[in-house]
């Protein structure tokens, strides 16, 4: 039996039926074609599908969708304001943080919860805070410089 | 000067990647578009007796289902005699995952109940899982023709090593074994294929869309005009996307049958278990050394434990000595590498997969250095390979800037205040390293490119390129938009499709920069060319005096006499003669022999056109109570001859890097005693995460290679990380590593046996 969903996904309000075995990962990249958003494991491992979710770093893939119900969705796709890139999205453009691009989705809103909390983290810190976050391109070091960067250009 | 060639300028693919808008295979929705799933054999080798699909077919929103009655029974393999892995399984099964039948539906939901009704009888056969039981005779047969179970045998040989071991002052003899690892792409495998009008659009994973339209042509039984392999994101490849896999063949035929697009999305664990892995292998290391440590004599016997398929193995057994052979100068040098089949997972290339070899080469000179009282950098500079220097195998190595790669990593390291200096527990290690810049490919080693002028003064360049992640897109937008005097956005790129683009060989042999760019360099060459002899008539001079740059055509001798780009492909599409520019680049054998007689496994002639060097220094922290290996630094210095953008090659020496860590400190499979695999998750086969990987240092040279375009090789699994990182260490605990990975358990037992 489906169940009406009403969220607000970056920014804005959504109303829809799901079944209610649908995660939330699954409502955002099918229903939602909200595909920045990605898929890379079976057992909520590889941080890939990182959202926030009241401002809180979530995997997308292991939570249902109606359990996001009267929450605030923010995905990769919502990090851009009115044609500005958000300052992580540049430093990880500039520094080269980007490589197949298909951790950075997640990577990216790993670092912007621990920004919006830590304004001024650690390399460790930085460090810390991706460790849910698998990717198998970059070796880390130049996302670890995007983040820091981006960090002091705030 | 150039304006982008040679620069540290972002990515043009990162804006669509950092917005989320990049298109990975699995975020398209076509219209009508079905899913499928795939029925795996649960038996690591079993006889099919009978498929049953009825009850599947019956299910409400199944499509099709497919098995091997639907196909044409042929095998994929990389050469006509060696293809021996079916799409879907026919008479046998060999290998647990291996792929039984298939079914399309209306939701993946669907797709995996109508699995459960598949009936499929089987006889179980007994399995080999070892590949030294695997070589005993009576041992059961993995491929009934092929006795023994050797899959493939390569070897390289100059002068009579055994004799020269003889005749060594000093002879060291170690092992090194390495279970199977993965390439472990974060992105899951899978395909999109949708047929229409008689022809087959594929959307997958790949490093090589022409190699992949080939095998999908024999496969399926179309001609190679009516298949186009699509440029799509891919999320990385690391040597495991060269093969073609059931996947695209699966949807290519749901799609034929059910005349609507499908998608098939593996799960991470199909991902794992039914894609490839890296292969195990055990080397068997013979080196001789004189007193004033010069390497004499070099016996290298490697075997390497395939799976159930042959995939890449052809390259993937010679691979190891090679990566020796160019690296290091042994008069009497000779490799052996032998495939064996399992019933196991197949394994095919993997980026750094002579890791172990080329780590335990590293160790036994650091071993002779201390028992010579020779530096270890010393021991090296004796003994490297250098500029115009032929390789035991026959290839004559161009540029080589490996010496000063030594000495500006030592410098960078501090390694003078730090080697013999540091307290217990702490160590340093050095380690060389080279690659081939791709290896010769019969006849889809070459590339070709067109350049296209539209009316507005704006370029389409067409090269059939495919970037993995590593950023060869980028590298043909700055080629291209330097030679043509434009700026980046006003550079489009067409690549990566069959039927848009000429033939190229692909990414899969480090050969992007040097085959690909070069093509992609000529094509911007002719067309500006063309530009300036119009220019030429519209300013009435000679075409050599005039020059292009920033949008505008001057006299190199007065730059203020200019006429605007624009004007001048104006003037070329009224005259008739629009701008279209053509490349085509073959690297050159520099050898009369040409490269290795696959049939007999004998390795000789040019390999690569080109050769990339490195080195890096590695500090370990070894934990002495619990046997933890903690990575503090690494500093490398890589020569690519002239990097084209300095900035994207250390991301590929970091990435490189990363995988050396996860090889030699983290990954394994486990399989248990029927052939499954254990380690099918990421909870279960340990990727690098951020808090594993030090900070990198990571340095270029300043080179120039004379073939390469503007001087530039490739970036190649080049950096000698695995020997720094196990020479570190040797130098903190003493343990000579034999077995990879180095556990804490294991280095903790060796840690107490020494003492
Ligand atoms: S998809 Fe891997 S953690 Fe969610
Ligand atoms: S950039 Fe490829 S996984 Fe991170």
């Amino acid at each position: 039996m489906k169940k009406m969903l009403e969220l607000t996904v970056n920014g804005q309000q959504v109303n829809l039926e799901v079944e209610p075995q649908r995660t939330l990962q699954e409502v955002l990249r099918d229903e939602l074609g909200l595909t920045g958003t990605k898929r890379g494991c079976d057992d909520a491992s590889c941080g890939a599908c990182t959202v926030l979710l009241n401002g809180k770093a979530v995997l997308s893939c292991n939570i249902l969708a109606l359990d996001a119900r009267g929450k605030d969705v923010l995905t990769v796709e919502g990090l851009a304001k009115n044609g500005q890139l958000h300052p992580l999205q540049k430093a990880f453009i500039e520094r080269g943080a980007i490589q197949c691009g298909f951790c950075t989705p997640g990577m990216l809103i790993s670092a912007k919860e621990l920004l919006d909390k830590n304004p001024k983290p650690t390399e460790l810190e930085v460090r810390e805070a991706l460790s849910g976050n698998l990717c198998r391109c970059t070796g880390y070091a130049k996302i670890i410089e995007a983040v820091e960067a981006a960090s002091q250009s705030k | 000067m150039s304006t982008y060639i040679g620069k540290s300028i972002p990515r043009v693919d990162s804006l669509p990647k950092a917005l989320g808008t990049a298109r990975f295979f699995d975020d398209m929705a076509l219209p009508r578009m079905l899913y499928a799933r795939v029925l795996r054999s649960p038996y690591a080798h079993a006889r099919i007796v009978s498929i049953d699909t009825s009850a599947a077919k019956k299910l409400p929103g199944v499509r099709a289902v497919i098995t091997a009655e639907d196909t044409l029974k042929r095998k994929f393999g990389l050469l006509p005699r060696l293809r021996d892995q079916p799409m879907l399984a026919f008479d046998k099964v060999r290998y647990v995952g291996e792929e039984v039948a298939a079914v399309a539906a209306d939701t993946e939901d669907i797709a995996d109940e109508a699995l459960g009704l598949i009936k499929v009888q089987y006889e179980e056969l007994p399995a080999v899982l070892d590949p030294v039981e695997a070589y005993k005779e009576g041992s059961p047969q993995v491929h009934d023709h092929v006795k023994r179970n050797v899959s493939f045998t390569a070897s390289v040989q100059r002068g009579d090593v055994e004799e020269a071991l003889r005749k060594c002052d000093l002879v060291r003899h170690n092992t090194i074994r390495c279970v199977q690892t993965a390439h472990c792409q974060i992105e899951p495998y899978g395909a999109v294929a949708s047929f229409e009008e008689g022809k087959l659009d594929v959307w997958s994973p790949n490093q090589s869309p022409f190699t992949r339209r080939r095998a999908l042509s024999n496969l399926i039984g179309l001609p190679l005009d009516k298949i186009r392999v699509r440029r799509c994101y891919i999320g990385g490849a690391f040597g495991g996307r060269s093969d073609t896999f059931p996947a695209e063949v699966i949807a290519g035929l749901l799609s034929m049958k059910t005349a609507r697009p499908v998608k098939i999305t593996y799960s991470r664990r199909e991902s794992l278990a039914a894609t490839r892995t890296n292969h195990a292998a055990v080397y068997d290391i013979k080196m001789g050394v004189n007193r004033d440590g010069t390497l004499q004599a070099l016996l290298i016997k490697g075997t390497l434990e395939g799976g159930a398929y042959l995939s890449s193995g052809t390259n993937a057994t010679g691979a190891p000595g090679s990566a020796v052979e160019a690296l290091y100068h042994a008069e009497n040098f000779k490799y052996e590498g032998t495939r064996m089949y399992t019933n196991k997972t197949p394994s095919s290339m993997y980026h750094i997969q002579t890791t172990p070899l080329v780590m335990t080469v590293e160790l036994m000179l650091d071993m002779f250095a201390g028992e010579l009282g020779i530096d270890p950098v010393e021991m090296r500079l004796r003994n490297i390979t250098g500029p115009n220097s032929v390789t035991s195998g026959g290839s004559v190595i161009s540029s080589c800037l490996l010496k000063e790669c030594i000495e500006k990593t030592i410098e960078l390291s501090g390694w003078k205040d730090k080697y013999g200096k540091l307290p217990p527990g702490k160590g340093i290690g050095m380690g060389c390293g080279q690659s081939a810049s791709g290896f010769p490919l019969g006849i889809r080693f070459g590339s070709s490119a067109f350049v296209k002028f539209n009316e507005d003064a704006t370029a389409t360049v067409i090269s059939g390129i495919v970037d993995n992640g590593q950023g060869n897109e980028n590298l043909m937008f700055q080629i291209a938009a330097d030679e043509l005097g434009l700026s980046l956005d006003e550079v489009a790129l067409v690549n990566a499709d069959t039927e848009l683009c000429p033939q190229d060989p692909g990414s899969y042999s480090m050969t992007a920069t040097f085959v690909s760019g070069n093509a992609v360099r000529l094509a911007a060459q002719d067309a500006r060319q063309q530009l300036l002899t119009v220019a030429s008539g519209m300013m009435e001079v000679s075409a050599e005096s005039l020059d292009l740059k920033d949008h505008r055509v001057f006299l190199k001798d007065d730059p203020n006499k200019a006429i605007p780009l624009e004007d001048i492909v104006r003037m070329a599409f009224l005259k008739g003669t629009p701008p279209l520019g053509r490349g085509t680049y073959i690297p050159k054998p520099l050898s009369p022999k040409g490269w290795a007689d696959i049939q007999a496994g004998k390795l000789y002639g040019q390999y690569g056109p080109t050769y990339t060097f490195g080195c890096a220094v590695a500090e370990v922290d070894v934990d002495m109570d619990t046997g933890k290996v903690k990575v503090d630094k690494l500093t490398l210095v890589n020569d690519v001859g002239f990097p084209i953008n300095p900035m994207v090659v250390q991301g590929q020496m970091e990435s490189y890097s990363g995988l050396v860590l996860g090889h030699v400190l983290l990954e394994k499979h486990e399989w248990d005693g029927k052939g499954r695999m254990l380690t099918d998750g990421l909870q279960s086969f340990h990727l690098p995460t951020s808090l594993d990987m030090p900070p990198i240092s990571s340095n270029l040279m300043d080179g120039d290679d004379p073939a390469g375009p503007y001087g530039a090789k490739d970036t190649g699994p080049t950096g000698g990380v695995s020997g720094a990182i196990i020479n570190a260490i040797y130098n903190a605990t003493g343990v000579v590593v034999d077995a990879l990975p180095v556990s804490p358990e294991t280095l903790l037992k060796a840690i107490k046996a020494r003492t």
